[in-house]
């Protein structure tokens, strides 16, 4: 069980990172219409994420390969349940991808302003589609014992996985505003200071909607008190933002942000525990930690350990060495 | 149509279409390393505009590869969940190495490689590059590790977890021991080496072929003509080998599957000595062929299982429930071999006429048509090997049918509706920027301010 639950811990921490470092890429996609206002403004914001988000996707690539290899069970649950929610996702980060790398191949204005509005519309789709999807794990779903879904997928749209989705997608979007500010200049890095300012409001609001109506934190509060300080964390990373944003400390304003979108994903597994994917239809239907059938066999968890153990440090260091030489402001273009 | 089906056509197709970008991804970028290794050594500029030539067009094949991947991923869990279920163990670690051992490495480093030709020193510079160029082969090794297995499962064993109605078989690697008989397994190796062979000639006929228009054009000769020669080298090496490796892969199927060499080369009957013809053609309803003329004695056995009269199983010995579609595979199977055949003297001519290529008018444009012939090769290919392991998902131990996820017909229908159009639509750009960018003068439009691989603050 402790290998179990090492794991599920890893699992967590591994799409945290995802979310923190694709989570700014896709966001400034979605800031995009309200920093910059002509051509080359919007290709200040493709350039401010440009060598990086390519490397950042991966992290999602690995998050769900190790899903696929230590939760097998989760993975399967997962995915056909979520189908065509994830293919949405999907759709979206294909879409992104292309553009990306179609984008400053195609000198026609047109079709630019074509790939930017695909670019905005295909970056919203992930943060939103994941954190309505965690917001629906958070509240259960409707499988029966087979791990089937059973009845309306409407259930999807459940209001209160709503409100979490769209208090995510606050969350990511501040996180990105911090990256603009801080890779850019001129007028788009000015707007982007002043979203920095305000964009915590949207979901600091939502949060304390979410506890007084919805009673977010009652379970836990109620049986693990002790880790009522990932949702603390995540409200102090938020309220310090127009701390940092007014005194142009960028940087620390990303890791503020940064820590929010961590300590908030891992509230909601941590409030789970030892659900993976809770059934709304009953206790003890869903996909549990505890189960056998759920996760890889005790060689495999212990060796890809090791083999996590090994790489993700090696990764993180040579991913960090290249946010180091591209440190600098994306310059005026001529 | 019921939810299999249409999840099996979506894999397909998505496969099929990542497989588009693939292999040249692997064949150019072995290339343009060695040009830029060149650039660093000798310091001649010629090859530095070539390695930013191929650069370019390498770039934004590798973009649309990286995006079309993940549709594969996704799909074991969306479409395919008792199977992740089964093989996660297995299969999913070995695409949870890949992508923590690999993709890391080519994401990464190529940023560096775009985006750094001013901020690192030259040796670095060509350093990442060989770096995203040995993390494709890596990852190349460890999907088609996943793939052999699925081929010839070995290294397992199967287990039942869980107790009464919750109860599941799964299979699962037995030890270290089973994680080393997984990666040395003889069948991933061949299809792993045929692949990357197969991909040379991808990249090497993309190379040569471009290289033939602009040497036609009289556009930068000097660069044109020491790709050309380089490519020739490459592709006559790679034609040559492919048949090597694809005849012991041939070997490897017939002792390991039986069913898929009988699809293979159309073979009903259970016999000694077994011809192959030249002209034949299935009739499965039969369980025969409509014709069979012009045959080469005793030359199946002898290909197959080195004798001349060895026994080969013929379908007709095999349950039909267990029988791949024979056609498909059939057909798919010719013409891979007819266009790897093909291949040797049209390599051993470019490699002959190398030194002067601008001699040769008719050599080049034809080597201009000749580009897409090794991707249709390699899509052949892996219909005989995909198709050919029908009904099977895992070769005699799972079958496809009991491997797809319970999901409602319509979704994946919309799913594949919209996956399609997407494809088609992505293609259509990629293509046209693809003959774009292979047409244009090189270094012709050098993007000013760009901070890209034409940067030059």
């Amino acid at each position: 069980m402790w290998l179990e639950t090492v794991w599920f811990a890893v699992w967590v921490v591994l799409w945290g990172v995802y979310f923190i470092l694709d989570g700014f890429d896709l966001g400034a996609a979605v800031l995009m219409p309200l920093v910059a206002r002509n051509e080359e403004q919007r290709g200040k914001v493709f350039q401010a994420i440009a060598p990086f988000w390519d490397g950042n996707e991966v992290w999602l690539i690995t998050a769900g390969g190790v899903t696929f290899a230590a939760i097998p069970g989760a993975y399967a649950v997962l995915f056909t349940t979520f189908y065509l929610p994830l293919m949405a996702v999907l759709i979206g980060l294909i879409v992104r991808g292309t553009v990306i790398a179609f984008r400053d191949e195609f000198d026609s204005k047109p079709l630019r302003l074509l790939f930017d509005v695909l670019f905005f519309l295909s970056s919203l789709v992930p943060p939103l589609g994941f954190g309505v999807l965690v917001g629906n794990l958070w509240m259960g779903i409707p499988i029966d014992a087979n791990w089937d879904w059973s009845g309306s997928y409407m259930a999807y749209f459940r209001l209160t996985p709503l409100l979490i989705g769209v208090a995510f997608l606050g969350i990511i979007l501040a996180h990105a505003a911090n990256w603009l500010a801080l890779k850019t200049d001129g007028p788009v890095s000015d707007r982007a200071a002043r979203l920095a300012k305000f964009l915590w409001l949207w979901p600091a609001a939502m949060i304390i909607y979410l506890a007084v109506a919805e009673g977010l934190f009652a379970h836990m509060i109620s049986t693990r008190p002790v880790l009522m300080i990932l949702p603390v964390l995540a409200v102090v990373g938020l309220v310090a933002q127009p701390i940092t944003a007014l005194k142009h400390r960028f940087l620390s304003g990303w890791w503020l942000s940064a820590l929010a979108v961590f300590a908030c994903l891992g509230f909601f597994f941590a409030d789970m525990y030892p659900g993976i994917i809770p059934s709304s239809l009953g206790e003890g239907l869903g996909v549990e930690v505890g189960d056998p059938a759920v996760f890889a066999s005790t060689y495999t968890l212990a060796f890809m350990l090791v083999v996590a153990g090994i790489f993700v440090p090696i990764v993180i260091a040579y991913q960090a060495w290249v946010y180091l030489l591209f440190r600098n402001k994306v310059e005026e273009t001529g | 149509m019921d939810a299999v089906l249409l999840s099996r056509l979506q894999f397909a197709a998505a496969a099929a279409f990542h497989f588009l970008f693939v292999p040249l991804t692997l064949g150019l970028s072995i290339m343009i390393a060695v040009m830029e290794t060149h650039y660093v050594r000798t310091g001649r500029e010629v090859w530095k505009r070539a390695t930013r030539f191929w650069g370019r067009i390498f770039i934004v094949n590798f973009a649309i590869g990286v995006v079309t991947g993940l549709t594969l991923e996704f799909q074991f869990g969306t479409n395919w969940g008792p199977y992740a279920t089964f093989v996660g163990d297995i299969f999913g670690s070995l695409l949870a190495i890949e992508a923590t051992v690999a993709f890391f490495l080519e994401s990464t480093f190529l940023a560096v490689w775009i985006f750094g030709w001013n901020r690192v020193s030259p040796k670095l510079h060509c350093a990442s590059f060989w770096i995203v160029t040995l993390a494709s082969c890596m990852s190349a090794f460890w999907i088609i590790c996943a793939n052999g297995w699925m081929q010839n499962p070995q290294g397992y064993e199967i287990v039942t977890v869980g107790t009464g109605e919750a109860a599941r078989q799964v299979a699962r690697i037995t030890g270290f021991g089973g994680f080393m008989q997984i990666i040395t397994s003889w069948t991933s190796w061949l299809i792993f080496l045929h692949t990357m062979l197969g991909s040379f000639l991808v990249g090497g006929f993309f190379v040569l072929g471009v290289s033939a228009y602009h040497l036609l054009k009289g556009t930068d000769r000097p660069l044109f003509s020491l790709c050309f020669r380089m490519a020739a080298k490459v592709v006559l090496f790679a034609a040559l080998f492919e048949a090597f490796t694809g005849h012991y892969s041939g070997m490897d199927v017939a002792k390991e599957q039986p069913a898929k060499l009988a699809a293979m080369e159309s073979h009903w009957e259970t016999e000694k000595g077994a011809h192959i013809y030249m002209l034949t053609f299935p009739d499965e309803k039969n369980g025969g062929n409509y014709i069979e003329m012009f045959p080469v004695p005793y030359a199946l056995s002898f290909l197959a299982h080195g004798r001349p009269d060895a026994e080969v199983v013929g379908l007709n010995e095999i349950p039909e429930d267990e029988r791949p579609p024979v056609t498909i595979v059939f057909l798919a199977f010719r013409i891979m071999v007819g266009l790897g055949t093909l291949f040797i003297p049209i390599a051993f001519i470019a490699w002959w006429w190398r030194k002067r290529p601008e001699r040769h008018p008719i050599m080049l444009n034809a080597l201009i048509y000749v580009i897409p012939l090794p991707y249709i090769a390699l899509q052949a290919g892996w219909i005989v090997t995909e198709v050919g392991r029908q009904p099977w998902i895992v070769w005699h131990v799972m079958r496809v049918k009991d491997a797809a996820s319970n999901v409602p017909a319509g979704q994946v229908l919309a799913s594949l509706i919209g996956l399609i159009g997407l494809y088609s639509l992505i293609a259509l750009v990629n293509f046209t920027l693809l003959f774009k960018l292979a047409r244009q003068k090189p270094g012709a439009t050098e993007k000013k301010g760009l901070k890209g691989v034409y940067d030059v603050a």
